[in-house]
């Protein structure tokens, strides 16, 4: 087949513009949404998804430690230490509330304990982009967080400016929640450490007749109590000690 | 064995068993020459002597005082604010407290200030914690440990569909997390209770609100209106009229706070009540149908277990749980009505238990002191399906009591409730120190009479623990204390003789004693002061820890075969038995707890006929519900009522929950029940502080524990060591009854034949050698071992990797050696040696000589492991010997005796020789006896003999020297005691023993001091001036005749005796409050605060806010001449207070009465002027006020409103023509729901 010299010319312009717009459809792609092979998923929902994995470890550790990251003053049982919430070494005498306002003690533990893994997100995200060629700043973080009815909310914020060439991607926000009985948990360990301050005991009975979503299991040992709050529906519970108006053996 | 050596063992047996007994127990004496001394000494204050002793150890565990050993080494304790081991405001040694940290010595931490307590808060989130001490808190604080504070008050806050009872703060923060706003407009009511706000949260009126975006959800009126949506009563979002998106499905779902099984439609909303019939009914997805209307309202067991049905209800015996866990597949969905009931199969059959039902388990019988060592009392709870078992306590420190039945309106219900209780069994042998004792014992929680019974003129009644606690068999100090409690029962009882026709002796009364009942009989006694005597443990294993004795020598009475089957019995369990609720008003009421059952108005939290309309929970039906959350809102009321309670009434509190408890299964109708332990932990409260003066905690000194807790060396020792006369402990309970009579006897037969006692000396129980029952303790997982139960089945037996998953009792190993013992020669007293012997050892002076009679000396010895030593002047089985020190398993053991003088008790017709040897052995915790066979390990002794030039000592004085009478005294009975056998004589004057006028009476005879101090004398001094002094001077060896006179020693010194009489009696200068108390809350906080004045040096207030009836000593009383307590909390209303005030020395009272108010201020400022000039508005309230304003409507949040000032006048800056919606808050947060005051600017 012979094909003519205009038709030749026409089709090296088409093979030309296929070549050209490959070139152009390759730089387009390469100026939408930032994915990468290593980050599933966008920046901000790898940073929430991130920073929600790492407050979640914390916060198994508070419901473990009675409030705390790590106890640091507990009571031994079955081989579990047991933080002490509430606590008077003398017999006879009521127990010393030893946490506080434990909700916002939670609040800043877990932000404490996971303030560096946080970063450690952001430091990763910068790092696979910067691998790929990507320009990364970031801002100074604003992290907090906050116990609420159901759930644990994740104050973060944090300037992010993701840039290659001309192309400028900028996020700010990756707050977020995690679904948690805590809230609820620490509230109803609130009302059993008052109780045991005040009255050297907390009527569990009652208190599950009342509120039937909750068991609360309560364990003597030597002169300690030890009590599991335990959300029935998903089965977490939040394990802490009392020692308060202890008797001894004899008088 | 020749007579003289058996003189020689009695003579020293007496001594040593004496002192043996001096130093590790009380006796109650028989002795008639006593109770005459000692009827009336009670108001002397003598008789409280003997409890004060008991209740010093009752405080010792609240300050571990001292760590004793050999001498009186005293260990500095103190409050201590972090200790090394991270403890927080405890009471430690000072070497235990970290480095740098705050230390009070001598000081309890609830009388320190740096552990004072306090209320620890965060307004803005409404978080209010109390009992914290202020550096633990990083937020604000206030001295105010209960919170009552008017923003820490509770009350009910909606939140949409479901409802939480927090503080008005703590509500505002939920709702703005709800609404995602912070302006939504907080519905919190704080006159609702908790049960109403849970009933009220869990049946809201409700409908479809249908939202501009067409979405539909479930949602109360209020809610769907505050989100602009369109409200529709009682309509579901499948209703086909209201056109939603929404559908059926047949999908199904639990809703928090309900116990049904609901249907959801596709929006997710909860529809009806699942039932499988109508799944695909139509008619069935338009409205909301009330419970009562829905499938299976009627069933006997609220659906539990249905298929088809989700019509769940707890109390009857269902609740929606999730069906795969449990491998139920429902017709639809994968929710179901999970069975809440428990069915409980014992060694007595199977029990069915409803949810919420609790009942007591124990190990054995129980009640009449036959409580078996190492048992406890148990509480179970049937808890939604499952069985949750706790212990009350180990060493049965708590005792768990049980009521079947309770009274809902005229019908008797039967709901199973039960409760822990503290058990105050150490209070009623406390009460045998009282006058009216035992008519009290009668009306006192937890105790009962015994009356014991051995012959005509041996029986008595002595109040004793129902349920006796337990001791620690491995702990020194609990021994010190079991040795204290058992020694309740060491009596001795007289047998009387008579020379009969034929000229020889005969028993005239009291045979009895000779014979084994009297050994039951006496056990009987001493098994109910606690783990004593003869008795048995869990295992079913007895062992037997009684002697008897008849003048100082041993007397084998045994204890029948009858007798110990019946105690081995004890240890099986008895189907039904419970130890019953009490009725603890009475206490309670004394202490002003507001818990006046009678009065609750239970109408406060009952539910009213519109939510039972509504078909919620059927409490009517489910009886059991209704009594039980009725009742927790009572208990709570009741715990609210009493507020902040002083240190020793705290433990009233822990059994007061639990009596809550115990109630609420008990209902509405028991309402006197829900203190069940509240008076028991009173009891103990009142004891502590009564006797222990915890007022004074702060200023006991330390020191004053040492001698009470050196028990390794003894009373004796102790006097010996101090070198002091002490005040005479005196006991004289069942004395004092029984003490006419054999006076009576001895007079009418006269004394031409030697009269016997014979003497039961109870003792501390020990467990059986060996470990072969200590698996028993690890079989069953419901009830896991504790130290007390592991340790009461052998003495081999250890709890071990205590705090591990690990944890098991098991026995020790046997080495399969006897134990060997050597001298301890670093515990030796001042002025002895040891030298080796063959077989043991010698002990002698510091220049190898024989020892000076009459002055204690330790024998000291160790073991290579841990035993109980015996000892013996002949060589005689170990069972036979006599206690080596103490009863305990330890490594250090002591014997302290002072040595007789063989010439005084040649003198005396007793035989004594200067040379004699001691023999030992000891027994290891598996049974193996060292030395074996028959070698002993002997402790030679020399005492000297020859004339004594030793002058007596004044060794106690009762009243103490220095005390002071009541002011209405003249003359008081009086005693002195002394280290030997002496005449005594008293002078106003200071002269020579032969010119003293007034000769005592002394009728000791040698080696039988009458009282643990020494050998007595008495007479009656007169009080003629304030400060009355007295000089006494003794003479020793009163067996020489006159013509030996010169032989005698008398005192040269006399010891110098003074009694003090009050100028005036104690009279109260006033008693606080007086006046009205106004306040923010429902309940306030207020102190009692009593001034006295005159009488004696120390005072001691006591009040009731029921009668003078039931006093309570108040918290910080003794110290001064102010006496306060803090931390009361009462409802408003009118208070009428009891006061009684004893001027301790003297034992004069006085009392008081006052009357006052509490007035709760609920109304918002009024609004007194208002006035306009210019652009400026002024606003003037009737009282100091914060005023706010909003231009919009009055429905705002206070807090949001704009502030115009504080203090009475207020102004803001207007414009003509807007309106201003002014609300004031005065300083007790009353504010308007509405607004003070709304005005249009001109």
């Amino acid at each position: 087949m012979r094909i003519g010299k205009k038709a030749q010319v026409t089709l090296f312009v088409i093979v030309a513009i296929v070549i050209v717009s490959g070139i152009l459809i390759f730089f387009y792609l390469d100026r939408g949404p930032i994915v990468v092979d290593s980050i599933s998923g966008t920046p901000d929902s790898f940073i929430e998804s991130c920073s929600r994995d790492t407050v979640q470890e914390s916060i198994e550790k508070v419901y473990r430690n009675g409030g705390e990251i790590e106890t640091s003053f507990g009571v031994r049982y079955q081989g579990e230490l047991y933080n002490y919430l509430c606590y008077n070494g003398d017999n006879y005498l009521r127990c010393y509330n030893l946490h506080p306002l434990l909700e916002k003690q939670i609040e800043e533990r877990i932000r404490v304990d996971t303030l560096d893994s946080v970063e450690d997100c952001f430091e990763f995200l910068k790092g696979d982009f910067e691998n790929k060629g990507f320009s990364v700043e970031m801002g100074e973080t604003v992290y907090a967080l906050d116990l609420i009815p159901g759930s644990v909310d994740i104050t973060l914020s944090k300037d992010l400016l993701i840039t290659r060439g001309s192309s400028v991607q900028t996020y700010s926000n990756f707050d977020s929640r995690i679904v948690s009985p805590l809230y609820e948990l620490v509230k109803i360990s609130k009302t059993i450490v008052t109780s045991e301050s005040r009255f050297c005991a907390f009527e569990r009975n009652g208190y599950m007749i009342f509120y039937p979503d909750y068991d609360i299991k309560l364990i003597n040992y030597d002169n300690n109590k030890i009590y599991r709050v335990i959300d029935r529906l998903s089965g977490i519970e939040f394990k802490f000690a009392v020692r308060s108006c202890a008797v001894p053996a004899g008088i | 064995m020749n007579i003289n050596k058996t003189k020689t063992i009695v003579g020293f047996e007496l001594i040593t068993i004496i002192m043996s007994l001096f130093s590790f127990s009380y006796i109650i004496e028989l002795q008639s020459s006593y109770f005459e001394e000692n009827v009336d000494d009670e108001e002397n204050g003598i008789l409280n002597k003997a409890i004060t002793f008991v209740m010093k150890k009752i405080m010792d565990p609240i300050i571990p005082l001292v760590s004793a050993s050999g001498h009186f080494s005293l260990e500095v304790t103190g409050c201590c604010k972090t200790s090394v081991d991270n403890e927080i405001c405890s009471v430690v040694s000072r070497d235990s407290c970290e480095e740098g940290a705050e230390f009070q010595e001598g000081v309890l931490c609830e009388e320190s200030a740096f552990c004072q307590r306090g209320c620890c808060f965060d307004e803005s989130i409404g978080s209010f914690y109390p009992h914290v001490i202020e550096t633990s808190c990083k937020d604000s604080w206030v001295a105010n440990p209960t919170c009552d504070l008017p923003a820490a008050d509770l009350g009910c806050c909606f939140l949409g569909t479901t409802s939480r009872f927090s503080t008005y703060g703590e509500c505002k923060i939920d709702t703005e997390n709800w609404a995602l706003s912070n302006n939504a407009a907080v519905d919190w009511d704080g006159s609702i209770s908790e049960f109403v706000c849970a009933i009220k949260g869990a049946f809201p009126t409700e409908g479809a609100c249908i939202l501009f975006d067409e979405s539909c959800s479930i949602a109360t009126i209020g809610d769907c209106f505050d989100s602009g949506g369109q409200f529709n009563e009682g309509y579901l979002c499948t209703a086909k009229v209201l056109n939603t998106v929404c559908e059926k499905t047949e999908e199904t779902t639990c809703v928090a706070g309900k116990d049904g099984v609901y249907f959801v439609d596709s929006c997710g909303n909860a529809a009806n009540i699942y039932d499988a019939s109508k799944v695909n009914d139509q008619r069935y997805w338009e409205k909301i149908i009330f419970i009562d209307e829905s499938c299976g309202y009627t069933n006997s067991n609220g659906n539990g277990g249905s298929l088809t049905c989700g019509n769940c209800d707890r109390f009857k015996g269902g609740i929606c749980r999730d069906a795969f866990k449990d491998e139920i597949n429902p017709e639809y969905g994968d929710n179901y009505c999970k069975p809440t009931e428990c069915i409980v199969t014992n060694e007595f059959g199977t029990i069915t238990y409803e949810t919420g039902e609790s009942w007591c388990d124990y190990q054995g019988k129980i009640g009449e002191g036959d409580d078996v060592v190492g048992s406890l009392h148990w509480i179970n709870i049937c808890n939604q399906g499952v069985v949750d078992t706790t212990n009350c306590g180990d060493y049965r420190n708590g005792i768990c009591v049980q009521k079947n039945t309770f009274e809902l309106g005229d019908t008797e219900v039967a709901f199973r409730g039960a409760g822990c209780a503290t058990n105050n069994g150490d209070s009623c042998l406390a009460l045998n120190q009282d006058e009216d004792g035992i008519e009290e014992c009668e009306e006192t929680l937890n105790c009962y009479i015994r009356h014991i019974e051995v012959s005509e003129f041996f029986q008595f009644d002595v109040c004793v623990p129902k349920y006796p606690r337990g001791f620690n068999v491995k702990s020194e100090r609990s021994q010190a204390a079991a040795t204290e409690i058992c020694g309740f029962a060491s009596l001795e009882c007289e047998v009387v003789r008579e020379l009969d026709f034929f000229g020889s002796c005969g028993i005239v009364a009291n045979k009895e004693c000779l014979t084994d009942k009297f050994a039951e009989e006496m056990n009987e006694l001493c098994r109910g002061m606690g783990d004593c005597g003869a008795d048995v443990n869990i295992a079913g294993r007895i062992t037997e820890n009684y002697k008897v004795y008849e003048d100082g020598e041993r007397l084998f009475l045994r204890l029948g075969s009858v007798y110990k089957n019946s105690v081995r019995a004890l240890s099986r369990n008895i189907n039904g038995q419970v130890a019953e609720v009490e009725d603890y008003t009475p206490y309670l009421r004394a202490v002003g707890l507001g818990v006046d059952f009678d009065d609750i108005d239970v109408g406060s939290s009952r539910i009213d006929d519109e939510f039972l309309a509504q078909g919620g929970i059927n409490f009517a039906a489910a009886g059991g519900a209704y009594g039980l959350a009725a009742t927790y809102s009572a208990g709570y009321a009741a715990f609210v009522a009493g507020g902040d309670i002083v240190v020793p009434l705290s433990i009233a509190y822990q059994a007061e929950l639990a009596g809550t408890s115990a109630v609420s299964s008990a209902g509405a109708a028991a309402f006197a029940a829900p203190a069940i332990g509240a008076a028991a932990g009173f009891i103990i409260g009142v004891l502590i502080a009564d006797s222990l003066g915890l007022p004074g905690i702060a200023g006991i000194q330390m020191g004053v524990g040492a001698a009470l807790i050196g028990a390794v060396a003894g009373y004796a020792a102790y006097i010996a060591y101090i070198g002091t006369a002490a005040t005479i402990p005196v006991f004289g309970w069942i004395a004092a009854a029984l003490g006419a009579i054999l006076i009576g006897l001895s007079f009418l037969w006269g004394e031409s034949c030697k009269n016997s006692d014979v003497k039961f000396t109870c003792e501390p129980w020990i467990p059986p050698t060996g470990g072969d029952d200590c698996e028993l303790c690890n079989e069953d997982p419901n009830k896991p071992c504790t130290l007390y139960q592991c340790n009461s089945l052998g003495s081999a037996c250890d709890l071990i990797n205590r705090g591990s998953s690990e944890e098991a009792c098991i026995s020790d190993k046997d080495d399969g050696f006897a134990p060997t013992a050597t001298p301890a020669v670093g515990n030796l007293f001042d002025g002895t040696k040891i030298e080796s012997t063959n077989n043991g050892f010698r002990i002698t002076d510091t220049d190898g000589g024989c020892l000076p009679a009459n002055t204690p000396i330790n024998i000291p010895i160790t073991t290579n492991e841990e035993a109980i030593c015996k000892y013996s002047l002949e060589q005689i089985e170990f069972e036979d010997m006599e206690n080596f020190g103490s009863r305990f398993y330890t490594l250090e053991h002591s014997l302290v005796v002072p040595l007789p003088d063989p010439s005084h008790g040649r003198s005396q017709g007793l035989e004594f020789s200067e040379e004699f040897t001691i023999y030992i052995k000891c027994e290891d915790i598996f049974g193996h006896i060292g030395p074996v066979g028959s070698r002993y390990l002997t402790v030679d002794l020399c005492v000297d003999q020859g004339r004594d030039f030793t002058v007596p000592e004044v060794t106690g004085t009762s009243p103490g020297n220095g005390f002071s009478l009541g002011y209405d005294t003249n003359e008081t009975d009086f005693l002195v005691t002394t280290n030997e056998l002496s005449t005594c004589k008293w002078s106003k004057t200071d002269v020579r023993y032969s010119e003293m006028e007034n000769e005592m009476e002394c009728n000791d005879l040698i080696f039988r001091p009458s009282n643990p101090t020494g050998y007595l004398c008495s007479d009656i001094l007169p009080l003629n001036e304030p400060i009355n002094t007295y000089y006494i001077k003794c003479m020793d060896q009163p067996w020489l005749e006159v013509s030996d006179f010169e032989s005698r020693n008398a005192m040269r010194e006399s010891f110098i005796y003074t009694l003090k009489r009050p100028e005036e009696k104690i009279v109260i200068d006033y008693i606080l409050p007086d006046r009205e108390i106004i306040t923010a809350t429902d309940f306030t906080s207020f102190e009692i605060e009593i001034g006295t004045n005159a009488g004696g040096e120390l005072h001691r207030c006591s009040y009731s806010i029921s009668g003078f009836e039931t006093m309570v000593p108040l918290f910080e009383t003794g110290t001064s001449r102010t006496h306060i307590q803090t931390g009361l909390s009462r409802p408003v209303g009118n208070y009428h207070i009891y006061v009684e005030c004893l001027d301790v020395l003297s034992g004069d009272t006085v009392q008081g009465e006052t009357e006052f108010k509490i007035t709760k201020d609920t109304t918002s400022p009024q609004i007194a002027r208002i006035f306009q000039d210019e652009n400026v508005l002024t606003v003037v309230t009737n009282e100091d006020a914060i005023c706010k304003y909003m231009t919009t409507s009055c429905r705002y949040n206070f807090e949001d409103g704009i502030d115009i000032g504080s203090f009475r006048t207020h102004t803001i800056t207007v414009t003509r023509g807007d309106s201003y919606y002014i609300k004031c808050k005065d300083e007790f947060e009353n504010v308007p729901s509405s607004c003070s005051i709304i005005v249009r600017a001109v």
